[in-house]
């Protein structure tokens, strides 16, 4: 109990640790870092395309926001790259239970064992993407792009065409 | 020179890892080529990632402050030359299209002249003697979505020669030209520009967001930025992804009135563990912070005002609940206690990382957390 009472000093060093990890001996399918050296609240994701799958050879561009009372609180994932997928919002915000913090149910369904819970990292939050971007028909319970939840279930053929489409981009634009 | 050696580690597909030494006054490109020697991957098709960003071939590699025993991904793609045929083609033959704007009818530009009073472009020189025609809401989506218009447009913010025409010839502008050089440069703005199939609240609110960025770091000059035009806008505009505005008012608002935000505020809302709703049996809010008091609403204010504005100080904000964890959850630590849970270091820990859910607490101890 004696580290915790005030959160600001353990989440800087939390942070920093995990950064140096992930620049040292980063993990397979993105990479991670600051936006700005001085502020350990706001890091710049690349997520490279999961081969095999849809997105792959997309190049996708996120940023992670930390509240000031991280651990506790989840960070907020935004993507930048122009995304089409029922579980992120067309502004690119990105909406999984783990990323939900705990002691509000404010979907109605999720368990607070699915949600927010300290232990996870940068790490466990990118893997969970990374899956999510990964499956062949993703999960439309409810979504958070309505449109593209209905696509996925009417019309999964324009669905997958457009992702591709937007993959292409992201490729393009990396260049 | 020799003290900028650093040793790279470079992480390829299909288990590939390298080891480069290299100086960090070479580029990208330099970096690619010394990849490709020990490997199979030409340069052309290698992409560099390092810290969330694609390494551009020609930035020095001292650009992105790689240091030794980093590690960079190498990703496999397609050739920089087959994917920018295309648009290179297109590109050249007009290489100043600004200098025609206006006088042919089938060029793009001149298009917007004609139509473009509203949005991204308004208040930056080529076009400020257009014509506008307010009026027609679907004029900039069109636009938007035709590849000529796209093209041509990212062409020319790519011309560091318009460029230099545009801020020349707006005072303006010139007062603050390296930022404007790099808004223009930057691969959001360009992004922005081509972003076809998104409707024109999205693109507002993106430049909304852009906009206030840029006050956060730029400070005086960009009062009169070139997209205040479009961030003002937006106030009026019924945007629906909005996150900033809606966001904004649930702070002020109470809890009761979260049901009807959250249809049209998209970002679960982070502060919302610090109210755990009644019915996790909990009777302890009594020991939890008032979420009427004044300056908890100011806290919040000014952590979700740090959002826009490139998030601010963060290590300034004052920490949200002073008081210690063993005040705040008595009664949590009670419940705890008399469940069986004896542990009460542990019992803090849990409910210090679960926002005082004293469900989620419990999971998190039968876990085995807070050991």
């Amino acid at each position: 109990m004696s580290k915790s009472s005030t959160p600001q000093p353990s989440n800087s060093l939390l942070l920093r640790r995990q950064l140096t990890e992930l620049t040292k001996r980063p993990v397979e399918g993105f990479s991670a870092g600051l936006v700005d050296d001085d502020n350990l609240y706001e890091w710049d994701v690349m997520i490279i395309g999961p081969p095999d799958t849809l997105s792959e050879g997309g190049f996708f561009k996120a940023r992670l926001t930390f509240p000031p009372e991280y651990p506790l609180l989840p960070p907020k994932m935004r993507f930048i790259t122009p995304m089409w997928h029922p579980n992120i919002y067309s502004d690119g915000v990105v909406c999984i239970s783990i990323l939900h913090a705990p002691g509000d149910d404010q979907y109605g369904y999720e368990d607070a064992g699915e949600r927010w819970m300290p232990v996870h990292t940068v790490e466990t939050i990118l893997v969970s993407v990374i899956s999510l971007l990964s499956s062949e028909t993703p999960n439309t319970d409810s979504p958070a792009n309505v449109d593209a939840a209905k696509e996925v279930r009417t019309d999964i053929s324009t669905y997958k065409k457009k992702v591709r489409r937007l993959v292409r981009r992201s490729a393009e634009e990396s260049i | 020179m020799s003290d900028s050696q650093i040793q790279i580690n470079v992480k390829g597909p299909s288990e590939l890892k390298l080891q480069i030494t290299i100086s960090t006054d070479k580029t990208v490109l330099e970096l690619k080529q010394a990849i490709a020697e020990k490997s199979d991957v030409e340069a052309d098709r290698q992409r560099l990632i390092y810290s969330g960003k694609v390494l551009k071939d020609e930035d020095l590699l001292s650009v992105y402050k790689i240091q030794s025993s980093h590690t960079i991904h190498m990703v496999k793609g397609v050739s920089r030359s087959a994917a920018s045929a295309s648009t290179q083609q297109a590109a050249t033959p007009q290489s100043l299209p600004t200098m025609q704007a206006g006088q042919n009818p089938h060029d793009p530009l001149t298009q917007i002249n004609g139509h473009m009073g509203f949005g991204a472009m308004a208040g930056f020189n080529p076009f400020a003697d257009m014509g506008v025609n307010q009026n027609d809401p679907n004029m900039m989506q069109n636009l938007m979505n035709s590849p000529d218009f796209l093209q041509q447009m990212s062409s020319v913010m790519s011309n560091p020669a318009v460029l230099d025409h545009v801020i020349a010839s707006n005072p303006q502008l010139s007062a603050i030209a390296p930022q404007v050089r790099e808004v223009f440069q930057s691969e959001q703005f360009r992004q922005m520009m081509q972003s076809t199939n998104r409707s024109n609240p999205e693109a507002l609110s993106s430049m909304l967001q852009m906009s206030s960025a840029l006050q956060g770091m730029g400070g005086g000059p960009f009062s009169n930025n070139p997209f205040g035009g479009g961030a003002a806008r937006t106030g009026a505009f019924p945007a629906p992804g909005l996150p900033s505005t809606g966001v904004a008012t649930s702070t002020t608002s109470t809890t009761s009135t979260e049901g009807q935000q959250q249809s049209q505020q998209p970002p679960p809302n982070p502060f919302a563990g610090f109210f755990p709703p009644p019915q996790t049996g909990t009777t302890g809010t009594g020991a939890l912070p008032n979420p009427f008091d004044p300056a908890m609403i100011r806290q919040m204010q000014a952590a979700f005002g740090g959002f826009g504005g490139g998030f601010g100080a963060p290590p300034a904000a004052a920490p949200a609940v002073t008081t210690s964890p063993e005040e705040r959850f008595q009664v949590q630590l009670q419940q705890l206690q008399d469940m069986g849970f004896t542990n009460a270091a542990q019992n803090v820990r849990a409910l210090l990382a679960t926002a005082g859910n004293v469900h989620s607490a419990i999971e998190y101890i039968l876990s085995g957390g807070g050991l």
